[in-house]
């Protein structure tokens, strides 16, 4: 008579949430993307006069980087966190932003010594992160496995050398335009250049980065179990902690590459992801990286219509505004625990 | 079923955004064509100058009504729209101000200081950079006013003028100079900021502009431009007999001036004989047409007995240049 299994109700309920849950987050990026094509530094509405279409593909260019680099700073989040199964795990905290800064420091550096051109802010930024990333793959290794505990701590020891090293390469580089530029990079600032190469292969990476981490979610659920019982289960640690350090690092290195350093989005998103969608991967993931998207595109929005009402201020870098709303955020949402750890 | 709704999440969202960034890709729309580049600019242009310096140098030019919009740091009291820095011009600002071109300064390289995305629309026709070479010493400023190919003056097809006004210029800085030749040069240290104290060694314009105010620079042997001091070193190498506190537009100091705090105490004579002085012109780090009066203002500052002379030979100058051509702008 009564055939019903206690997990059948349960599941479309749950499948039922997620799915409106990401209709939502999809719905707030539409809308913040809307608000980016129709507001600008030079004004509020669709663009016209002589240069309308550049105007339009000048909203549109900046709209795709936010989005982008947001996308992939949320989804180098949930795999970091589910990595290091550490809810604070960010994507820096490997020590990849002070990585890039440190190789634009280097490049500001030679510019100002010898007077010539080290290349790119893009071509510093990558190779600072690639070689910050190779050290601490190699020093967190364990008997050939990446090691959870050694991975944080070396990540937040090199980030500190490489944040030393700053500072005495800005030291040693005098005042002037090499200087600010490092400083101007480290806020998170959107790029002032169109879609170059460098870009598609960022956005290349980002792609597959999150393709790889959306096939492979069912494992990092399980992964999420007890060692012993998610090896049980058929998970290789191994395999799946170089996956997700793989896919993590990509991301987050094509986001510094493309923006600079953008700080709490990596942090907040899955954060707020797992309260709408929980603790699965796949959802969250992809909840992650919508908001991800529409939170880097909202900041820059208020981004250029701050420009827009004060001219002189300039347009202020939107990883101001990430940190301004993600401190706060983060606070808020972690005030329950918070509470309960001072009881 | 979970698994097919995601996906199809996934996939719309991977639509979407692939969509966009081939619109991007595609580049600059079609919109219509102001000079392209390697044309002649308007004869009436509308400019943009992303270079405070050059600013100032187009106003002094008589020029000043062809800007259409500034950079970030300009001059305050110019009413016009702001659009960003060299580093991060607001492009869509420049582009809305329809300028026909966009003023900028060259790099160390010789490539202008602007970002690819603004040679990208000149590329594309909407607007035309100007990169006049890179402006760090009085030579430079010359140089910019008067350079045959990329000088204001072919910019703005008046030669004759910024001719006139680096004639101007030279007067001007030999009419100091000579206000205070034969006079004891005092041993000087010029900050930047007491907090840091970062001062100015050789090699840097104000290097030159200092010798030129009857003094001498403290950091003379210190082998690089700028340098990181502290009070011990004050007391045992530098020990300036006055130090200039290069600060533009900032307020007058006072007896108990927080900026004055990280000298007190310090047994050297230009502390001991209340002997520092700040050089608050609004263009006092800028190097261009303004040079002269921050001159003045130095020369003023190490011999304030010569001030009244000093003020008269510039004016002397000011004078003999109205004479010969009414037309000269006035700096």
């Amino acid at each position: 008579m009564t055939r019903t299994e206690p997990e059948e109700p349960v599941q479309p309920r749950v499948n039922r949430r997620i799915v409106a849950g990401l209709i939502v987050f999809a719905a707030v990026l539409m809308a913040a993307a809307a608000a980016r094509l129709w507001i600008g530094s030079s004004g509020v509405g669709w663009p016209s006069g002589t240069h309308a279409g550049h105007i339009v593909t000048e909203r549109a260019r900046l709209l795709l980087f936010a989005a982008v680099v947001g996308a992939a700073l949320a989804a180098s989040g949930v795999a970091l966190q589910a990595l290091l199964r550490n809810p604070l795990a960010e994507p820096y905290i490997l020590g990849l932003s002070t990585g890039s800064g440190l190789g634009i420091a280097v490049q500001g550096f030679i510019a100002a010594q010898w007077a010539v051109y080290a290349g790119p802010n893009e071509a510093g930024a990558l190779v600072g992160a690639l070689l910050t990333l190779g050290v601490v793959y190699l020093a967190s290794r364990r008997r050939g496995v990446i090691d959870r505990l050694g991975l944080l701590l070396t990540g937040v020891v090199v980030s500190t050398l490489n944040g030393a090293l700053i500072l005495l390469l800005n030291h040693l580089t005098p005042p002037g335009m090499q200087r600010e530029n490092l400083m101007y990079w480290m806020m998170g600032v959107l790029p002032s250049r169109s879609v170059g190469w460098g870009d598609s292969v960022a956005v290349g990476i980002c792609a597959v980065g999150v393709l790889l981490l959306f096939w492979q979610a069912r494992a990092i659920d399980i992964a999420t179990l007890d060692d012993d019982e998610a090896h049980a289960l058929g998970i290789h640690h191994g395999r799946l902690r170089l996956l997700l350090l793989l896919c993590a690092s990509g991301l987050a290195a094509s986001a510094v590459v493309i923006a600079g350093p953008i700080a709490f989005v990596g942090l907040i998103c899955p954060h707020l992801a797992r309260v709408v969608l929980g603790p699965s991967h796949r959802g969250l993931l992809v909840g992650s990286v919508l908001l991800g998207a529409a939170l880097l595109v909202g900041a820059s929005v208020v981004s250029e219509w701050i420009a827009y009402l004060r001219p002189r201020a300039g347009i202020l870098p939107v990883g101001i505004f990430t940190a301004l709303v993600g401190g706060p955020a983060f606070l808020w949402m972690l005030r329950p625990k918070l509470g309960r750890g001072l009881a | 079923m979970a698994g097919v709704r995601h996906r199809a999440v996934v996939s719309v969202c991977a639509g979407a955004i692939a969509f966009a960034w081939l619109i991007a890709q595609a580049g600059c729309g079609s919109s219509a064509a102001p000079p392209a580049a390697g044309e002649a600019p308007a004869p009436h242009p509308r400019v943009v100058s992303l270079s405070p310096a050059l600013t100032r140098m187009v106003r002094d030019l008589g020029e000043g009504e062809h800007l259409v919009g500034i950079a970030q740091h300009d001059d305050a009291t110019l009413d016009l729209p702001v659009c960003g820095n060299f580093l991060d011009p607001d492009v869509e600002r420049i582009l809305a101000l329809e300028p026909d071109i966009v003023l900028t300064e060259t790099a160390v390289t010789g490539a202008p200081a602007v970002p690819a995305r603004l040679l990208e629309l000149e590329s594309a026709g909407a607007l035309q950079v100007v990169a006049v070479p890179q402006v760090r010493s009085i030579a430079d400023v010359k140089k910019a006013l008067t350079h045959p190919e990329h000088g204001l003056g072919v910019l703005f097809e008046a030669e004759a003028e910024a001719q006139a006004l680096s004639h101007r210029m030279d007067a001007e800085l030999l009419a100091v100079q000579q206000a205070v030749s034969g006079l004891p040069r005092p041993r000087v240290l010029m900050l930047l900021s007491t907090a840091p104290m970062a001062g100015i060694g050789p090699g840097v314009t104000h290097d030159q502009l200092l010798t030129m105010a009857g003094g001498v620079n403290a950091l003379a042997d210190a082998g690089v431009g700028y340098v990181t001091l502290d009070r011990q070193m004050l007391i045992e190498r530098v020990r300036p007999d006055v130090i200039l506190l290069i600060s533009p537009a900032a307020h007058a100091l006072t007896e108990d001036d927080t900026r004055l705090r990280p000298l007190d105490g310090l047994p050297i004579r230009a502390v001991i004989e209340h002997r520092v002085v700040l050089v608050a012109h609004p263009q006092a780090l800028l190097p261009s047409t303004s040079l002269p009066a921050v001159l003045a203002e130095m020369a003023k500052a190490l011999h304030p007995n010569r001030a009244e002379a000093i003020d008269l030979a510039l004016r002397s100058v000011g004078e003999a240049a109205h004479a010969n051509d009414p037309q000269a702008a006035s700096p």
